[in-house]
């Protein structure tokens, strides 16, 4: 059939997905630590067009695109607007790096800093996984805890660890898995990031930039379906009309 | 159909969720002892499409993967434990705490229960009761002929009357490792779980818990103006999510009229 028609579904198929993303974006644009995610795409590999029946020595006449396609949805790992709460357990990390957490699937990364007192009185994160320092998870008896910039935490002025923030030499490597987390093969190394006691990172998703580009989006879309329907009209041309005596 | 639309729905059911809150705390901005919640919100689930690190080639790799995130989700309503403002009432039975602590009150089945709210008052029996009637633990009796009431920081009642000032009994309260794992009964009540831990009951002041301030009551730790805040962007969070289900069905229309 035309191939026009291919072309222009794969638009309103890649422009599907980035709205997908987008919708994630505005779904957790008040989620703590969120970190928007991008939808990149590229054109497929441009097809050779070639003259037919011109023997072996075939000379090209140029190429044609045939569409596109998501290439990559990518993680931007940009700071989100720091806001106070007043909350002794709650951190913000300023600057690079992520807090480790032990999950019953390994350790994993996040941002996330709402943490909580467990009862067994171990600083965890608000789903009751650990919060790993150097040696381990933190244990913190009752008493006023206080963590410095380093990370370091005491209370009652009596040092109960040292928080493990790492950073990682491509942020890219990092995968989401949700609920705040990230996983990644590799170990990571101690972090320049700064930790603010009584703060929360908020998300880094700007709305106004996320509707705009629901808007690019949805046009795009739209007029990949008017070319649809422009190359079916042609269609429709060809079958019922040229042909007709 | 469209994963946008479930998506950008789980966004406005996060947010009314979060209005919630908001609204309750609003609510109870005037209620003595009264801890403000806090909606915590997680991303959801992530379908991964193409996996990052997926060879290409005998020495290439996939730099990054296409996983597309499903949404949000609620994971906690957390108490936030700060101090409220003190008020002074001038009354012999308002107690405040001054720090950490709960005061224990005993319910009608014989169970402790843990409350902030110090607003105590004389029972038909003379015993300091919550204004529900639920006597304080250790139970406290003042003589029927007292004249006035003392409590010290440090917890220890006395009462005077015209024979002379007698000590009559002595408050404690009770702190937990993770008072945010408390169960929040209402009527300013919260009972012991496991998450909170055990209760650590002492005297006022002594082991870092609080001390008590006698003629003051602790008002709710809620600031008007930061729920308000809050509320605004919940609201306007709702709003943008419903547009982007507002999109997506646009899309899926168009998709539809492709064929006429």
């Amino acid at each position: 059939m035309i191939r026009g028609i291919y072309t222009a579904a794969s638009g309103m198929v890649a422009e599907t997905t980035r709205t997908d993303t987008i919708a994630n974006n505005l779904a957790n644009g008040n989620t703590t630590g969120y970190k928007k995610d991008i939808a990149i795409s590229k054109d497929f590999a441009s097809l050779l067009i070639q003259r037919i029946n011109d023997g072996p020595a075939v000379p090209p006449i140029g190429t044609l695109g045939a569409g596109t396609v998501i290439d990559e949805i990518a993680t931007i790992q940009t700071a989100g607007s720091i806001s106070s709460t007043g909350n002794s357990l709650d951190f913000a990390v300023d600057g690079k790096g992520f807090f480790a957490v032990e999950t019953p699937a390994g350790v994993r990364f996040t941002r996330n800093g709402a943490f909580t007192r467990s009862g067994q009185g171990e600083l965890v994160t608000s789903e009751g996984f650990p919060v790993l320092g150097q040696n381990g998870a933190i244990a913190i008896p009752n008493g006023k805890i206080s963590v410095e910039e380093t990370g370091r935490v005491t209370v009652d002025g009596a040092e109960a660890g040292q928080l493990r923030l790492v950073e990682f030499a491509d942020d890219r490597q990092l995968v989401k898995e949700g609920n705040s987390l990230y996983r990644t093969d590799e170990n990571g190394q101690p972090a320049t990031g700064k930790i603010m006691q009584g703060f929360l990172e908020q998300s880094n998703v700007n709305i106004v930039a996320e509707m705009v580009n629901l808007i690019a989006g949805y046009r795009a879309y739209e007029v990949n379906a008017k070319t649809v329907q422009a190359h079916d009209q042609l269609l429709d041309k060809a079958v019922n009309e040229v042909g007709k005596v | 159909m469209l994963r946008a639309l479930w998506t950008a729905g789980t966004g406005m059911v996060a947010q009314q969720a979060n209005l919630d809150t908001i609204s309750n705390n609003l609510a109870n901005v005037n209620t003595t002892g009264f801890k403000k919640g806090r909606a915590e919100f997680q991303d959801l689930m992530y379908q991964t499409i193409r996996q990052a690190g997926a060879a290409t080639g005998p020495d290439t790799q996939l730099p990054t993967g296409i996983q597309v995130g499903h949404g949000v989700r609620q994971v906690a309503t957390q108490k936030l434990y700060g101090q409220g403002n003190f008020q002074s009432t001038g009354n012999d039975y308002d107690l405040a705490i001054e720090g950490e602590g709960f005061f224990q009150i005993t319910m009608p089945d014989g169970t402790l229960a843990y409350t902030r709210d110090g607003s105590f008052k004389k029972d038909s029996q003379g015993r300091m009761v919550t204004a529900e009637g639920y006597p304080l633990e250790p139970q406290i009796t003042v003589p029927d002929d007292a004249t006035s009431l003392t409590v010290s920081a440090d917890g220890l009642v006395s009462a005077t009357t015209p024979a002379g000032t007698e000590e009559i009994g002595q408050i404690t309260i009770a702190r937990f490792v993770n008072p945010a794992g408390l169960e929040n009964m209402g009527r300013n009540l919260a009972k012991e779980t496991e998450a909170s831990g055990v209760p650590v009951v002492g005297n006022p002041g002594a082991d870092g818990a609080g001390t008590l301030a006698q003629q003051y009551l602790e008002m709710s730790n809620v600031q008007v103006v930061e729920e308000m805040v809050n509320m605004i962007v919940a609201q306007r969070a709702y709003e943008v999510n419903s547009k982007a289900i507002q999109t997506a069905d646009d899309m899926l229309g168009q998709a539809a009229s492709l064929k006429r």
